[in-house]
């Protein structure tokens, strides 16, 4: 995909938009890698709930985050998902959503940041709400998502620890 | 003059940190010899040139204290004797330039407060001085080391240099050869060639110079500096122009009447000088050897610098490439193409594991990188006790991958801790119980196939195991009757337990909240195994036994409820094949029995809490639990090979899952987890 570098002047952010759930979301390009095929992951044991496992991405092995799970939705009537964003921060992750849109240039006037009226969950993941033509986008710092504490979890969600004997100092 | 690139301030930590080295080890030497000029001149030269390039990197702060440093060692040069408080002194003012560029490192803003050191070690100085020679204006004596810190001096330099009145000029211009000759201990010729030049054209015109002026190189201008120049005036101000400079020793100007000759000359001459090149390098090679011989290693192999994160990225490609070349091995196998192209696939394959080994070999650094922190520590520790050590390291030079060298600093420094606090005694027990006052400790290193093996021993009091014992049934880690059955050697190794210590008190040195199970989880996790031996009254030993490189093991690959899995194969002393009749009840947990021996057994399904399987019969493998001497058997479904693998990190997300210690992806681009037995016993046994 390629970008025009101009555009994406000091008041314009261009994001890539996805559904999930019948609503649209945005991610800013410059989280994102590439969008790719699932094509199958290996699942990983005790690891939390949203993550599907892990896969590979041209020699290295990236984990696989299900949207739909990460903000607690029911899983998608027909499992047809097939489709992921690859975010990359420091290290690539692979986030499934049900349909990837398109690329929209938007002025930032029309983004919303005052995220503490919206009435999603007030993670910090949400960096407001852009507004497109008739649709409101929930613009999303995928990179917070992607990582263990960018969503408060439940405890039950850390995975597998195993408990070892009182922690003494020696 | 300051740079905020990047690029520099990597250099400059780089470089910093390579000097800073060299200063804690000159310094520890010292301490040993006091007369050794050699490490007082490399100390002088690291400080220097510290301070160089702090100044010209604008750490204002880095550049004071290396500058007070460097006065201490040009006392040093002079004669005067260090003290063990200077010494001291000095090694803090180390950690202090240390901190400063981890924090400068990590884009931390915290200055030094080196008015403070500048204080402490004018005291020191002065006191230095009482017995020094009266304090002389000298020159900083660089022996012709090649710096990049060159501006920052060349701009002192000009300071000290005055301005001169212009003398009358001579009406026509005339032709002059100017010759040059440094004195034999200045450094930095380079620049103070470029000085020459310069200051040579204030008044005349520059026509050739050997070597060139955009050529100027240390070792060229080893015996002398040639210029040829026309003038208006004579010889007698061209002399005084280039004198100016500091450090020339020998000016000779010579009026040359024809001007085309000489040029000629000079050229054949620069020529000559050319050629000749190759074999002064050579010669300054075997100077540098020279020198490492009596003090500190320099390096003088060639070098390329390469980030780490680079290698591990070439690793991740040629892994890649393997793979993809087991795939195009598999197509061409199963097709009957032309002999052309089977040719052609066998070459790739026979270069692509040449590229991975050497890709494996240049990962590869020497155990001493980390080595060489110890002295330092072992000094100051037994410092602080009060008592006498002396540290042995052998095998310094032994070569492990960089990535398990990274991990094993923090347990070795854990381990010397406990020999300097438990292990050595004070000296006055050392002598009531007829052993050398100064105590040793050995580290050493050593090759075994594909494992490196360190060991730690001292010849201290060793420990006790009747203290273990009641310490551990206090602890409640074991029950009286278990410990009345243990072997001394079973209750040595009980130290391991998590919240183990036998030290009575807490002291700074040992015992801060890491405990021998840190040291053993970490190694653990490294696929490696630490055992202790140790006897009271003559020692302990502590053997680490490591694989050489982490990124490339050999693995089990297994399957088990339909997904596959692969387990170090060094993790696993043999595989056993048994009917699900065969297996045992032992209470609540599974055994079997292998030549009369019964090991406890679990499924791998139930340990990752994966569906039953309906399989009848069952491969078992039986797992060493972190060291040799404990098992545990472990069912699958069934094992597929054994094959190398290529073990990648799981990503942060999913990295608190014990028992799964990354994951390879096979040749056909299948993920497979890699699992780590030993932490799946310790979660076995305790809960």
């Amino acid at each position: 995909m390629a970008f025009n570098s101009r555009s994406n002047a000091r008041d314009e952010i261009q994001m890539l938009t996805f559904s999930l759930d019948n609503v649209l979301y945005g991610v800013n390009v410059s989280q994102v890698r590439e969008v790719k095929n699932f094509e199958g992951v290996t699942p990983v044991p005790y690891a939390p709930a949203y993550v599907r496992g892990v896969t590979n991405l041209r020699g290295e092995v990236i984990p696989v985050i299900d949207l739909r799970k990460r903000f607690g939705m029911s899983e998608a009537k027909n499992d047809n998902t097939n489709i992921m964003i690859i975010v990359q921060d420091k290290h690539p992750v692979g986030i499934m959503v049900d349909s990837v849109m398109e690329v929209l240039t938007l002025p930032k006037t029309d983004i919303d940041s005052n995220t503490d009226s919206l009435i999603i969950d007030k993670s910090e993941a949400v960096l407001g709400v852009a507004k497109h033509d008739k649709d409101l986008i929930i613009l999303l710092d995928l990179i917070r998502v992607a990582t263990k504490d960018g969503l408060s979890m439940g405890e039950d969600q850390k995975g597998f620890q195993i408990t070892t004997e009182k922690q003494q100092t020696s | 003059m300051s740079f905020d690139n990047d690029q520099y301030r990597e250099l400059f930590i780089e470089e910093a940190k390579e000097h800073i080295d060299t200063i804690t080890k000159s310094m520890l030497i010292l301490e040993k010899e006091p007369e050794n000029q050699e490490v007082v001149n490399m100390l002088f030269r690291s400080a220097h040139t510290l301070k160089g390039s702090s100044g010209m990197m604008g750490f204002t702060d880095f550049q004071e204290l290396t500058h007070a440093m460097e006065d201490i060692f040009d006392d040093m040069r002079k004669g005067s004797k260090p003290s063990s408080s200077l010494i001291s002194l000095l090694l803090e003012c180390v950690d202090a330039l240390t901190q400063r560029l981890d924090n400068i490192q990590n884009n931390v803003e915290s200055e030094i407060n080196y008015e403070d050191y500048k204080a402490k070690l004018h005291s020191m100085k002065s006191e230095l001085s009482g017995i020094s020679t009266p304090n002389q204006p000298q020159k900083p004596k660089t022996d012709a080391l090649p710096t990049e810190k060159e501006p920052a001096e060349e701009k002192t330099v000009k300071i000290e240099t005055p301005q001169q009145p212009l003398p009358p000029q001579n009406p026509q211009e005339k032709c002059f050869t100017v010759n040059l000759k440094f004195s034999s201990d200045c450094g930095f010729r380079s620049i103070r060639a470029g000085m020459v030049l310069d200051k040579i054209n204030e008044v005349a015109k520059v026509v050739k110079s050997v070597p060139e002026k955009n050529d100027l190189d240390e070792q060229k201008l080893s015996d002398g500096f040639k210029i040829m120049v026309t003038s208006k005036f004579d010889e007698k101000t061209i002399e005084n122009c280039a004198k100016q400079v500091l450090e020339v020793e020998e000016v000779a100007v010579a009026f040359c009447p024809d001007q085309a000759s000489t040029l000629s000359a000079m050229s054949t001459q620069a020529q000559v000088q050319a050629t000749l090149k190759p074999e002064r390098n050579y010669n300054v090679t075997v100077e540098n050897k020279a020198v490492t011989k009596v003090a500190v290693d320099t390096q003088t192999a060639q070098t390329v610098r390469v980030k780490f994160d680079q290698l591990d990225k070439l690793m991740n490609l040629v892994g890649e490439l393997v793979i993809n070349k087991i795939a195009l091995l598999q197509v061409t196998a199963d097709n009957h193409h032309s002999d052309g192209l089977k040719r052609i696939t066998e070459n790739i394959d026979r270069l692509t594991a040449d590229l991975q080994d050497l890709v494996m070999q240049v990962r590869m650094v020497p155990v001493s990188q980390v080595f060489d922190r110890f002295p330092r520590l072992v000094r100051d520790l037994s410092l602080k006790e009060k008592k006498r050590i002396e540290l042995i390291m052998e095998g310094r030079d032994i070569e492990v991958d960089r990535s398990v060298l990274d991990e094993i600093g923090e347990p070795l420094i854990h381990l010397l801790r406990n020999s300097v606090d438990h292990g050595i005694e004070m000296p006055e027990e050392r002598q009531a119980n007829s052993k050398n006052e100064t105590g040793q400790i050995v580290l050493s290193a050593q090759r075994n196939g594909n494992q490196v093996i360190i060991e730690i021993y001292d010849d201290g009091a060793g420990i006790d195991p009747e203290k273990i014992k009641i310490s551990a049934a206090k602890k409640g880690v074991a029950t009286q009757a278990e410990l009345d059955k243990m072997s001394k050697e079973q209750l040595i190794n009980l130290v391991f337990l998590p919240g183990f210590s036998t030290a009575k008190q807490i002291t700074e040195t040992s015992g801060r909240g890491v405990g021998m199970d840190v040291v053993k989880t970490k190694i653990q996790a490294l696929g490696g195994t630490v055992h202790v031996d140790s006897h009271v009254g003559k020692g302990t030993r502590t053997t680490i036994k490591l694989p050489i490189t982490l990124a490339i093991i050999q693995a089990i690959l297994v399957t088990d409820t339909k997904e596959t899995f692969a387990i170090p194969t060094s993790q696993v002393s043999e595989i056993v094949r048994v009917k699900k009749s065969e297996v045992q009840k032992l209470g609540k947990t599974d055994a079997i029995v292998v030549r009369n021996r019964v090991i406890p057994m679990v499924h791998l399904h139930r340990l990752l809490n994966l569906p039953e399987s309906d399989e009848e019969e069952l491969e078992v493998l039986i797992t060493y639990l972190g060291d040799e001497n404990s098992k545990m058997a472990l069912a699958v479904d069934s094992v597929l090979r054994q094959q190398d693998i290529l073990v990648k990190s799981l990503s942060e997300a999913l990295s608190g899952i014990k028992g799964i210690s990354g994951a390879t992806i096979l040749g056909d681009g299948q993920v497979v987890l890699v699992l780590d037995v030993s932490q799946f016993v310790k979660r076995n046994r305790n809960t």
